[in-house]
């Protein structure tokens, strides 16, 4: 891993497009700015570790007994598709 | 047509012509990377993901749309060329679906949606701007 030392309102860049900035320093954080195109998504890496659960949430839902009672449910319930 | 297995569906026919390729795999999964989408009797708006080559990994999805009429997704020119995707238009998007006990309690992942290319038969998941919130988003109301 690269590691900077930067002081306050110091940055980095990345590649053309992205640049960090250290907005303030506390005793046990670092607020840091990013400029960034619209298109890059940008989130915090807990986030990340949220979606690894979710997706494993996710496939521990269809257990083979409850396929059955899902399907009668959406059909009895769901909202058909509008197009 | 080939067979694939699934502890939820049974054992599938499937034409080997529609599986589709998630080159990266799905984040917090077993490095897998083959699918085929099943469609729902009667509803258009859900559909299941099943592994190809683990017959335990089956998921829902649904469609997001349903969910909020306003959702869109942006992809990247990186996320773009991953799934070999020249039109916009060749892309389908659904969520994955957590369903709890009771199936009326289910949520939908709109924060990473995964993005099909049914052209290219190419699939990956991907994150859209938002907050947390969006992992867990109700697909039914009330």
């Amino acid at each position: 891993m690269l590691v900077f030392s930067r002081k306050k309102n110091e940055g980095i860049v990345i590649g053309k497009d992205v640049e960090i900035t250290v907005v303030a320093v506390g005793r046990d954080f670092v607020k840091l700015g990013i400029n960034a195109p619209r298109d890059i998504t940008i989130h915090r890496k807990e986030v990340f570790l949220a979606i690894e659960r979710e997706n494993q949430e996710a496939t521990q839902s269809l257990q083979a007994g409850k396929l059955k009672s899902i399907e009668d449910w959406i059909k009895s319930s769901a909202p058909k598709d509008k197009k | 047509m080939i067979t694939i297995p699934s502890i939820v569906f049974g054992d599938i026919e499937i034409d080997e012509n529609l599986i589709y390729q998630f080159e990266k795999g799905i984040p917090g999964i077993r490095n897998v990377q083959r699918f085929v989408i099943l469609d729902m009797e009667d509803n258009a708006s859900f559909k299941w993901l099943q592994a190809c080559d683990d017959p335990y990994l089956t998921m829902m999805m649904v469609d997001p749309s349903i969910i909020d009429d306003t959702y869109q997704v942006s992809l990247d020119d990186s996320q773009m060329k991953e799934l070999q995707l020249e039109d916009p238009a060749d892309a389908f998007y659904m969520a994955f679906v957590v369903i709890p006990e009771s199936p009326q309690d289910m949520t939908a992942n709109l924060l990473a949606p995964v993005v099909f290319n049914f052209k290219k038969l190419r699939g990956m998941q991907v994150m859209v701007n938002g907050t947390p919130d969006l992992l867990k988003v109700r697909v039914f109301k009330g």
